[in-house]
């Protein structure tokens, strides 16, 4: 981070930290890789769309979980009017394909490459993250399955090895089974809504599934009622509508705040079903989610411990992960290079099942330059009843460009 | 060994007004280093006897700013308002977190009629209730920043911020906000406006704080444990390190049992947690024997205890507020920073 100390005249203006200039032959390079990944999605019959680099906050909040909004360069507006750059292009995508006048023909395959800014922070020394930078992406809409998954993680390899990087890991990870095992226990939706974006938040910065354990602690603490509701409960447990209205009247006689007396008694009566329901509940999840941050290594390994009691929790996602491995065979994906991580998370809350990212091998350690996964329900979230099934990626075009070997334009 | 010139002046900023203000001019003052403004609308200032250092006065806000773009070296402010600027980027760091002064907390105040809400994991639920009813949940704060950091550690993510000034404490009950995240030191302005903290709800615990352009410190913290920067922060180590300590002196005598005595002395001094106890024979103006203990003492115990040290044979027990304590095995802020930045001091 260069900074001018002052004092000696008039201060250079310099870059806004987090973003940089690429002169002429830098930016060559960006534009060359970018209309080789370009051409070859086009190839694999990908059409190019252009979004507004301006949406509002909303799109984003629905779209992610509000994690990512806080990452969002909000630019004016209040309440749902607020304005932000985009901080990824798939939510738009979705949104142009959801309301366009037309439902486009199914399957939808469409390519976008584009600037999106995130208000990344580094505290401490290190070099901050870009916050402008480009995605060069893809999207299928109105496909679901392991098959349409494979043709999508197959793009990206092809695209990456005609980048000059052939022969990247793919790290698969699948939402699916901590939603599963979350929707599978009778957590509220509330709670369980609240732990998923949790779990998203830490893995938007590099955390994993583990992170859930402390989430879920916090919840049990949470549980136990506070001492004034204390004396309402013998009341709530034998349904005495009209007890509880007293005691409440003569514990609150003045009811100040804008929530009304009812609404407080409502949600301490369902807080007392929750606490029920809910202690034991929680220590399972926690063993589940604790096994399952264990599950990372070689495909084949970690499909083979699967197979446990996990299995049979999380049938469905197991089941697909099965059948995506064999898929991406298929696509000239050796099992040799899947990596199979189920404790990671990126980007859960927004992913509904397979989740992946293609990791390249370099001197300072594996680095991510791509990332992608299947969002089925995207569209229902923005509030349409078009086919809600979508998988896609994107690439980090800067930072693939530091790592792809410059190519003089071959015969 | 730099080759660029030292820095000069080294510029310190502090609060202008207030108990910010009053807390450093103080602790300076007995460190050692008085501030001399002319009047009270001069915004700037110098240092008896230290011509390097430059004093400006500013809003606790600017010098965050103004610290962390490097045009102050040194600044004196709340840690709260560091911490709401803490992800801005810049080349800030503190330097001490907490001067001894100025302490509250950043807190979440809810409502006192909700009595269904105790902990702050209710606001998950209760988030998350408002949105499904569509209607948008409203917290007023003078640090989104912050608010925005923690609650998003939490899992709470669905409301709308109303980022204001001055009095919060109103807010609920005209109807601004469901809840408020305000500064608190005792909780009393909460209560009288029938506000209620919940527990897990402290988002800091702040102080007033030290902070500093971490550059610049680099520079200055090689010109060595001399240099202008370790003699500051030595002496505020060494008048920090005076707080809630008495410096004791009990003397007794004459008597034939002198050494045993001040032995019992000494041994009832460190029982009630007194450090640094010294003792030896001493004599009085006609020359008769006797015995003396020094120590320092934990100020608040003084009165419990010297009753007992006169029927151990004290003749007098004297307490005296010392102004400055260097002690070997203290921890140093100077060496500390220089090993945070890298590098030895």
């Amino acid at each position: 981070m260069k900074r001018i100390m002052p004092d000696h005249g008039e201060r250079p203006i310099g870059t806004v930290p987090g973003t940089q200039d690429w002169l002429v032959d830098e930016a060559a390079r960006l534009d060359e890789l970018e209309a080789r990944l370009l051409d070859g999605f086009r190839g694999a019959g990908y059409r190019r769309i252009r979004t507004p680099i301006l949406e509002y906050t909303e799109l984003h909040q629905r779209k992610s979980g509000a994690g990512i909004v806080s990452k969002l360069f909000e630019i004016d507006g209040a309440g749902p009017e607020t304005v932000g750059l985009r901080p990824e292009l798939t939510a738009s995508i979705v949104r142009a394909f959801a309301e366009a006048p037309e439902c486009p023909p199914l399957p939808w395959r469409v390519c976008m490459s584009g600037p999106v800014f995130r208000r990344e922070s580094e505290s401490g020394g290190d070099s901050l993250r870009l916050r402008e930078f480009t995605q060069v992406g893809v999207e299928l809409i109105g496909a679901g399955g392991p098959e349409a998954d494979a043709e999508v993680i197959g793009l990206a390899d092809r695209s990456l090895a005609e980048a000059g990087l052939p022969g990247a890991t793919v790290r698969l990870g699948h939402v699916g089974l901590i939603v599963e095992i979350l929707g599978g226990t009778g957590l509220p939706s509330a709670s369980a809504s609240a732990l998923i974006e949790v779990l998203s938040a830490s893995a938007a910065e590099g955390g994993r599934v583990v992170a859930l354990e402390s989430a879920l602690d916090r919840l049990a603490g949470w549980l136990r009622p506070g001492e004034d509701a204390e004396s309402i409960l013998p009341a709530v447990r034998d349904d005495d509508e009209t007890g509880v209205d007293r005691l409440f009247r003569h514990l609150v006689p003045d009811v100040t705040g804008r929530r009304s007396g009812r609404e407080i008694v409502h949600r301490i009566r369902r807080k007392w079903d929750l606490g029920h329901s809910l202690a034991e509940t929680l220590g399972r999840v926690r063993d589940q989610v604790h096994a399952l941050g264990e599950l990372r290594g070689p495909a084949t390994e970690v499909l083979g411990r699967l197979e446990g009691p996990l299995a049979s929790v999380a049938p469905r996602a197991a089941a697909g992960l099965h059948e995506l491995v064999a898929q991406l065979g298929r696509q000239g994906i050796e099992p040799g290079r899947i990596e199979l991580d189920l404790g990671f998370g990126r980007g859960i809350g927004f992913y509904s099942q397979m989740i992946f990212e293609l990791v390249v091998a370099t001197d300072s350690g594996p680095v991510e330059v791509c990332g992608g996964g299947r969002y089925d329900g995207l569209a229902q979230v923005l509030g349409s009843d078009r086919d809600g099934r979508g998988v896609g990626f994107a690439f980090g075009l800067e930072r693939l460009a530091a790592l792809a070997v410059p190519r003089r334009s071959r015969p | 060994m730099s080759v660029t010139h030292p820095i000069d002046p080294i510029r310190l900023a502090i609060p202008s007004k207030g108990h910010l203000y009053e807390g450093i001019v103080d602790l300076l003052k007995t460190a050692g280093y008085k501030v001399r403004r002319a009047s009270d609308r001069q915004y700037e200032a110098t240092i008896v006897g230290q011509p390097r250092f430059h004093v400006v006065f500013m809003r606790p806000t600017d010098i965050v700013t103004q610290v962390r773009e490097g045009r102050c070296h040194l600044g004196v402010t709340g840690l709260d308002v560091h911490a709401e600027h803490a992800a801005e980027p810049g080349d800030s760091i503190v330097v001490i977190p907490d001067l001894g002064y100025g302490g509250c907390r950043l807190v979440v105040a809810v409502p006192e009629s909700w009595i269904d809400v105790t902990h702050v994991m209710d606001l998950v639920d209760l988030t998350t209730e408002f949105k499904h009813a569509g209607k948008a949940f409203r917290i007023s704060t003078k640090y989104p920043a912050l608010v925005r950091q923690h609650f998003r550690k939490l899992g709470i993510y669905h409301y709308q911020l109303i980022p204001s000034d001055g009095a919060l404490e109103l807010h609920p009950s005209l109807g601004i906000a469901d809840i408020i995240v305000d500064l608190t030191s005792s909780g009393t302005t909460l209560k009288d406006n029938r506000l209620r903290e919940i527990a897990g709800g402290t988002i800091l615990e702040s102080a007033a704080c030290l902070i500093g352009h971490a550059p610049s410190l680099k520079a200055l913290s090689n010109e060595g444990e001399t240099g202008p920067l370790a003699l500051i922060l030595d002496a505020i180590d060494g008048v920090r390190g005076t707080e809630g300590w008495l410096h004791l002196e009990v003397v007794g005598g004459p008597t034939a049992t002198g050494s045993r005595a001040a032995e019992q002395v000494a041994d009832h001094l460190r029982d009630q947690g007194a450090t640094h106890i010294a003792r030896g024979e001493v004599w009085d103006d006609r020359g008769a024997p006797g015995w003396r203990v020094t120590s320092l003492l934990p100020a608040r115990r003084l009165t419990a205890c010297q009753r007992a040290l006169f029927h151990l044979g004290a003749s007098r027990v004297v307490g005296l507020r010392p102004q400055i304590v260097f002690d070997r095995d203290a921890p140093s802020t100077f060496d500390d920073l220089g090993r945070r930045l890298g590098g030895g001091g």
